[in-house]
């Protein structure tokens, strides 16, 4: 037994002056199934020798006087437990026995889904994206509640958005280098082998292997031999993004010989879920082999990749939902028999990872990851030449518009694909006969990034309460991003011309203008980026106090290189080639301090300051067409500060915290397409706005709790209430295809002050009972309410270049403070109300164990939840503002997505 | 435990063949065939020519077919509108080739080509449909009532066009542009109006040659000729034109496009840039190779200060192959520079007098453009104390005609930059800065000045000055947009070019952006304008009863109205010559007006005088006896016209002080006073008093 003590248990057993007539104290822990609970952390009140316990859930404490003890068992996705026992003087050894921990409420049931096909787009400039804590479920209950009853309706904790989570494999940020965003797709379908991170911290907790950011770092060690022994089988059916779901899994465990496999696929699939016209075809793929040399030493590869296709569901103003329901999306129209979508995310990046674990000394351990990702990610849009915009929402095609009723609208609100082929067909030659290029065509948005990642973590433990941890990484990143034609659609080539501007060449370096299915066309570009960054932290326990500090700092360049020279004169020479590089340099601090009041007790206090450079869409404004750098794009500064009160008891538990954040010297930009039309048609023009010097306030407080109020029946109830808004009147800039003499247009200041930042719910409140039965089953039922959902905001119009007459430099006649105010008034959603449910039920069928689980959410069908939105950019003066305000139906209101109302999760799993 | 294996495995087996067979969109598609799609092939009842008929050159009123009509008509398209030259606008024509009658068919829809392309057969359905005239060109619309004259149609719904044209399922043609001369362009021709046409030998008229087909956004005429008549003809191109930008071509040859006619002008589309063929020298106008190539092969570049050297009185001859690079900082587009431009590059400005219109929508002459000016045979030389460039008229330098601007002035092809100003204070100007972009910092307008416009009647002086009391003159042309625009009260930087005048600085701004001066003045007031209390423009003609007039004097001259030289607009008059100076004394006098609560007041008028003799004098009083030569008058100080050599030089009087009548009835009076040797002629307009 001896042999399989961990190393920090090992610890425990020195000094030897203190090895005698003292008590060892021992247990076992366990999962409701049975099986061992590794790397439980245990904590014992009275002593700064908090134990890890290994492999097989055993810990043991040493040398323990006699007397009353408390201990705290606590493992991520386990309900943590406390216990009590006494030492007298005569025991040499005691045994506590088998701890079960009980899993946390939704972990078996594994419904968790990260559905984010409302997040293909790029007309929007509303943040939908999900939270890190959906991932897993975490410590306590209030992160449990926010990610799985919350997080269903886009609730973010703290108003965090996904640029400031981390999620690392293996010690390598999966955080996309153009955005800053984590991209979930790389990896969905992999649930089986990303249930459990290795490490996953909350909000500024600081984290042994990365410094983290804002919002947490879930840690995934994808070791083959780190997989529980068994095979799992699993199948789900939905009515979400897509339909069926299945998912294989196969670990071995150590073998004798040192070898260890873990493999898990997947596909999700379905053509018809709620809303129309949606499908999705995503395969996953995981391999994890792990070859140990000895004990000390292990290396282990890892691939995943995740093949995704799915299309996408527009955003429709109010106007086109009251005449053609929630259901309605404009992307896709009828061809050859099948609801043909316009909108076509193709996603497959594999990643490949070789790690090398390292045992050096007694309590060092060295891991070093290199790693390498490859692959293209890939939107398709529909586009045109000289030609009218075909999509049915297009403002001229509304009833509220005038051309057209609301029934003739409703006969053509899908795409005419028979038109656009029709227009090609008809238009493939001249009357002359020679060739003719496309009026209509698909395009695809392609980046394909090549990303390469060393990283290296050391850590040591200097004395037994005393913790270093040494994180190094290097990226080196080759984004590749072009557009390229996807489907010609009936015609012989398409002209690679700016039909925006003159129809000037988008690249003069090259004679030939046509371009057919698979060239390149319109812009074409690449991005660099080195970046390396260090860390080190360290934690230290005492009897009272225990204090974790974290300090980074990183250093960056970054590089536009452009295919393309524009045709436009005054973009000539910054379109084609290197950029000058731009670097930046980054530092930080975190820290930590808990105090144990008791066992049960504690005080917590997290602080974060540090920077962040700008990501690469910040960096460069308009970088399809040049290498300038947005106006005024700094490197932001964070400071975060949080406070908490933990109470861990048998019964309760709780967690109160207020935390209260600044952001300051943000750069936000958003990038849009919108209408502008002209007398050639219409132009479709990618708009890219951007605010710099942009200062926000997060600030709120947050209580979660978790009573049993029976061994059987469990009460959970979070309440969040935030205020997440900007604090100043940042500076707008905006550039698109449409500018020839300036670099870009300034707006002056966008009077945004107090604006409420969007894309989540600022206040929620959540109330759950979950009955807990001993013959393994369980249901379960919450009631949410979420409240405070603003409509993100455009910025050009909250500039007063809205109400300033541009040949005066003064107010158009009529412009008052009260109605700008009430013309530039943020939109505020109601409150909604959100009923969900669970149940489910495992079986132990001999060696084989069975679980069932059904999940419902907006059980009432609540469909007036709106998930997310934005206000159509587009530069309009204060009269048009004014007109537009006036209409009972604006033509060009903020385009919405609402909740899909009532949805299941049925999930059945096999596992053996 | 194995009745279990069993249906587990069987669960397994399912799961398995739904992920191997479960099968989603491909994303890969079948084109369709289109065969007959949105296409008819009707027959038509009656002819183009017959269809032209139906509308006589005499009606008063749209043709309207009723909506049960069975008419059909058949032609050809003869245009696109692929390139956005032509707009909302099908054309047609009978036939393919030779054709007898083409026709215009107004729809409300872009894009048209895309249904129906060009050659294309159609088929127009005619129930409901109208004709009526637009610029007397029969077209085929609807009437909707809402048009403005009896004879008009609209442009037929786009929702509508589906179900009245209809493109021909299976004829497709290749259109053979009739071939037409400058001199056939008569209206005996005009059955031709809507056909695609062909002038050979055509040129565009060198006074345009090298700009583009069109600015951006505005609908422009261009001028071209053939070699049949000296008469030129227009092409009309649309600033939304995908080729608007390019330049025309320069040479000589082929023209194709549509024919038409606004009124009694005969003009052309061009549906694609690419049906021109115009690339042949020598030209009918002897112009010998293209002159719009610009190469810097043996010139010497020459700048401004080195221009401006070469200037000795009165004028002087540039003889080298020199060309001077300069970058364009004010041009004509507020109209308030006309004829000119001021080019600046690091040494200095410089005017250049050209005889052209609208120069600032020729990409040559855009502002921030770098423009290439080729200076043999130019002229340098001081007009007025200004060193100015341009061509000899009248001893001094002139305009350059503007059918040799392709002689003198390039394309750089460089990209428009920022026009940056120079920063100077008042103080601080120099003949150096003559003819640079400046900046002066915190100007305001001179009190006296306030409330006026930039210019009337004539180019206008208005004075700013800085918080030190340095003043310069802005200068305003009355042509200027902004001429009738009030000037600002509030303090700012100023922008303009610098010019001077026999030794006068002289700013000239190019809009009122120019002189945005919002900020408050330099003695920290903010200038609120006055309101108004009573005003009297004597715009009608004769004194209503709030005016009084007295003749103390000269009883055969005495106050007036008069709209001469003024339009409509009258204006109050006093003229103590008649056949001779005679002595005068006249009184006009105002009606009370109550100041009465009142913590600010002033009264100001505009006034005009010609010929010389005694001033006008201007008085309040607050007790007026009925008689102004019982009544004690009080002087205000109001600034008069001076100048007695013109007519229409109007001059504001400013805002005079009327705080001591405070709480009291004020009456104003104008005092006019002539002798026998002297007698002026007075015009008083405008007048007000404010108070608050």
């Amino acid at each position: 037994m001896i042999k399989k003590l961990s190393l920090i248990s090992l610890f425990t057993l020195l000094p030897a002056s203190y090895y005698y007539a003292q008590t060892t104290v021992f247990a076992y822990i366990k999962g409701q199934d049975g099986k061992p609970v590794e790397r439980a952390e245990v904590d014992l009140e009275q002593s700064v020798d908090d134990v890890t316990a290994d492999k097989i859930g055993y810990f043991q404490f040493v040398d323990l006087k006699p007397g009353h003890y408390l201990i705290t068992v606590t493992k991520p996705n386990f309900e943590s437990k406390v216990l009590e026992f006494d030492v007298t003087a005569d025991e040499k050894r005691k045994d506590l026995g088998v701890i079960v921990l009980d899993n946390s409420l939704g972990t078996d049931a594994g419904v968790v889904v990260i559905d984010d096909s409302a997040t293909d787009t790029e007309d929007g400039g509303s943040a939908m994206q999900p939270t890190v804590g959906l991932l897993s479920s975490g410590r306590d209950a209030f992160q449990n509640v926010s990610a799985f009853e919350l997080g269903a309706y886009w609730f973010r904790p703290r108003g965090v958005d996904n640029r400031f989570e981390d999620v690392m494999f293996n010690g390598v940020s999966m955080s996309k280098n153009d955005d800053g965003r984590i991209d979930f797709n790389n990896w969905g379908g992999l649930n089986d082998v990303t249930r459990y991170p290795y490490e996953n911290v909350d909000n500024i907790t600081p984290s042994e292997y990365a410094f983290g950011n804002l919002g947490g770092v879930a840690y995934y060690n994808t070791r083959a031999s780190s997989y529980r022994k068994q095979t799992s089988l699993a199948y789900s059916f939905t009515n979400r993004s897509y339909l069926h779901r299945a998912m294989a899994t196969y670990s071995s465990g150590m073998s004798k010989s040192g070898w260890a496999f873990t493999f898990s696929g997947s596909r999700r699939w379905g053509d018809n879920a709620i809303i129309d016209g949606v499908y999705q075809d995503a395969y996953a793929y995981f391999a994890s082999v792990e070859k140990k040399f000895s004990e000390r030493h292990s290396i282990n590869f890892t691939g995943f990749g995740s093949p995704t296709y799915r299309a996408s569901n527009s955003p429709n103003t109010q106007e086109v939902y009251d005449i053609m329901g929630k259901d309605y999306n404009s992307y896709w129209g009828w061809q050859d028999g099948e609801k043909r979508n316009s909108r076509i995310r193709k996603v497959f990046e594999p990643m490949f990872m070789l790690t090398d674990y390292l045992k050096i000394g007694k309590n060092s351990n060295w891991i070093n990851t290199v790693s390498y990702q490859i692959g293209s990610d890939a939107r398709s849009r529909l586009d045109w030449f000289h030609a009218a915009d075909p999509n049915p929402t297009y403002y001229r095609k509304l009833p509220s518009f005038g051309n057209y009723t609301a029934d003739e609208f409703r006969a053509q609100s899908q795409i005419d694909w028979n038109s656009l082929y029709s227009a090609n067909y008809l238009n493939n030659q001249n009357m002359d006969g020679s060739q003719r290029g496309a009026v209509y065509t698909i395009v695809e948005d392609l980046n394909r990034d090549k990303t390469f990642n060393f990283a290296s973590h050391f850590d040591t433990r200097l004395k037994e309460n005393w913790k270093l941890n040494i994180n190094f990484n290097y990226q080196n990143l080759r984004s590749d991003n072009f557009r390229r034609v996807k489907d010609l659609l009936g015609a012989n080539f398409a002209y690679n011309l700016n039909a925006f501007n003159n129809d000037v060449q988008y690249n003069t370096d090259d004679a030939n203008t046509e371009v057919r299915v698979g060239d390149r066309t319109q812009y074409s570009y690449e991005l660099l980026k080195d970046h390396y960054s260090l860390n080190v932290s360290s934690e230290v326990d005492f009897n009272k106090f225990n204090v974790v500090a974290s300090i980074f700092s990183s250093y960056s360049q970054s590089q536009r290189e452009g295919d393309y020279r524009s045709g436009i004169i005054a973009f000539k020479d910054n379109s084609k080639g290197k950029s000058k590089v731009y670097d930046a340099l980054d530092a930080g601090i975190k820290g930590k301090i808990t105090y144990k009041i008791n066992g049960k007790n504690f005080i917590v206090y997290n602080g974060a300051f540090f920077s962040l450079a700008p990501t690469l869409n910040e960096l460069y404004i308009n970088p399809r067409a040049v290498d300038y750098l947005t106006p005024g794009v700094k490197n932001q500064v964070i400071n975060s500060n949080d406070l908490s009160y933990i109470m861990r008891g048998q019964v309760l538990k709780l967690r109160l915290s207020a935390y209260y954040t600044t952001i300051s010297n943000s750069t936000e930009i958003s990038r849009y397409y919108a209408a502008v039309s002209n007398e050639t048609g219409s132009v479709n023009t990618l708009i890219n706005e951007a605010m710099s010097g942009v200062d926000k306030r997060y600030m709120g407080a947050e209580l979660g709790f978790d009573v049993k109020i029976t061994p059987t029946l469990n009460a959970t109830g979070v309440a969040s209430i935030g205020e997440y808004k900007y604090t100043n009147r940042p500076d707008v800039y905006s550039f698109d295809d449409l500018n020839t003499e300036n670099i870009y247009r300034s707006y002056g200041k966008a009077n945004i002050k107090d604006y409420k930042v969007a894309g989540t719910p600022q206040k929620a409140f959540s109330l759950g009972l979950k009955y807990n039965s001993p013959k393994y089953w369980w249901v379960g039922a919450s009631a949410n309410y979420l409240m405070d959902q603003y409509l993100d905001f455009s910025a050009l119009n909250k500039t007063a270049t809205m109400y300033t007459d541009p040949g005066t430099n003064d107010p158009y006649a009529g412009v008052t403070p009260e109605l700008i105010q009430q013309l530039t008034k943020q939109k505020k959603f109601d409150d909604q109300f959100m009923l969900n449910a669970n149940a489910g039920k495992s079986f132990l069928i001999g060696k084989y164990r069975m679980g069932i689980s059904v999940s419902v959410n907006n059980i009432l069908n609540n469909r007036n939840y709106v998930t997310g939105g934005f206000e159509q950019g587009r530069t309009a003066n204060f009269t048009q503002v004014l007109e537009e305000s006036q209409r009972q139906t604006p033509y060009f209101g903020p385009k919405l997505w609402y909740d899909r109302g009532t949805t299941f999760f049925t999930n059945v799993y096999l596992r053996f | 435990m194995k009745k279990y294996n069993s249906i587990l495995k069987y669960i397994f087996v399912m799961i398995a063949a739904l992920v191997i067979t479960g099968c989603v969109h491909d994303d890969k598609y079948n084109e369709p065939n289109l065969d007959g799609y949105q296409c008819a092939d009707l027959t038509a009842t009656m002819t183009l020519t017959q269809l032209s008929a139906k509308y006589a050159s005499t009606a008063t009123t749209a043709f309207v077919f009723p909506d049960d009509s069975k008419d059909v008509i058949e032609g050809y398209v003869s245009s696109t509108d692929e390139t956005g030259n032509i707009y909302k606008t099908i054309y047609i024509q009978d036939k393919p080739e030779n054709p007898t009658q083409g026709f215009v068919i107004s729809v409300d829809a872009v894009s048209t080509y895309t249904q129906y392309p060009q050659g294309s057969k159609i088929y127009v359905k005619l129930a409901g449909l109208a004709l009526g005239t637009y610029g007397g060109v029969v077209q085929l619309g609807v009437k909707t009532g809402t048009e403005t004259q009896a004879t008009s149609v609209s442009r037929i719904p786009e929702k509508l066009v589906p179900s009245r044209v209809f493109r021909s399922c299976s004829i497709r043609e290749n259109i053979i542009p009739k071939i037409m001369t400058s001199v056939q362009m008569v209206s005996a021709n005009d059955q031709y109006i809507g056909c695609l046409i062909q002038m050979n030998n055509a040129e565009f008229d060198s006074r345009i040659l090298c700009t583009n087909f069109a600015p951006n956004a505005v609908t422009v005429d261009r001028l071209i000729r053939d070699n049949s008549t000296t008469t030129t003809r227009v092409v009309r191109n649309s600033g939304y034109a995908s080729f608007a930008n390019q330049i025309l071509p320069s040479g000589n040859g082929k023209f194709v496009g549509i024919y038409s006619k606004f009124n009694s002008t005969y003009q052309m589309y061009i549906n694609k840039v690419t049906d021109l063929d115009m690339t042949k020298f020598p030209r009918i106008d002897g112009i010998a190779s293209n002159p719009c190539e610009y190469s810097d092969n043996g010139l010497t570049q020459k700048t401004v200060a080195e221009v401006k050297q070469l200037a000795a009185s009165p004028l002087t001859l540039i003889t080298g192959d020199f060309v001077l690079k300069a970058k364009v900082i004010a041009n004509d587009k507020s109209g308030n520079l006309f004829k000119y431009i001021y080019v600046e590059d690091a040494t200095g400005g410089i005017r250049i007098n050209i005889d052209k219109a609208d120069m600032y929508n020729d990409p040559r002459f855009t502002l921030g453009k770098e423009v290439y000016v080729k200076l043999k045979n130019l002229y340098v030389g001081a007009v007025n104390g200004e060193i100015q460039l341009g061509i000899p008229f009248s001893g001094a330098v002139g305009r350059i005609a503007e059918a040799d601007v392709y002689k003198y002035f390039f394309n750089s092809k460089k990209a428009i930059t920022a026009v940056t100003a120079t920063e100077r204070t008042i103080t601080q100007f120099t003949m150096a800065d003559v003819g640079r972009w400046v900046k002066i910092k915190d100007l305001q307008f001179i009190a006296g000045d306030l409330e006026k416009v930039y210019a009337s009647g004539g180019v206008t002086n208005r004075t700013l000055e800085d918080c030190s009391g340095n003043k310069v003159l802005l200068r305003t042309s009355n042509f200027a947009d902004f001429a009738g625009q009030v000037i600002e009260a509030g303090k700012g930087d100023v922008y303009g070019v610098l010019s001077v005048f026999n030794g006068t600085y002289q700013l000239w701004i190019t809009d009122i952006l120019g002189a945005d001066l919002d900020n408050p003045r330099c003695d920290g007031s903010v200038y609120v304008p006055l309101p108004v209390l009573y005003k009297e423009e004597f715009a009608a003609g004769g004194f209503s009863s709030d005016w009084a007039t007295a003749n103390v004097t000269g009883p055969n001259q005495f106050w007036k109205t008069s709209n001469q030289g003024n339009g409509t607009n009258y204006y109050a008059i006093m003229n103590g010559f008649a056949s001779g100076n005679n002595v005068n004394e006249d009184w006009l006098i105002s009606k009370a007006v109550s100041l009465v609560g009142k913590t600010k007041a002033a009264v100001s008028f505009t006034s005009d005088v010609n010929y010389s003799g005694p001033a006008l004098q201007v008085y309040a009083t607050e007790n007026y006896t009925g008689n102004p030569s019982t009544t004690t008058w009080v002087a205000l100080p109001a600034t008069l016209d001076t100048n007695n050599a013109a007519f229409g030089d109007w001059v504001s009087s400013g805002n005079v002080d009327l705080s001591a009548f405070l709480g009291k009835n004020v009456r104003i009076a104008f005092k006019y006073t002539s002798t026998t040797s002297a007698a002026a002629t007075w015009e008083i307009d405008d007048f007000k008093i404010k108070g608050q």
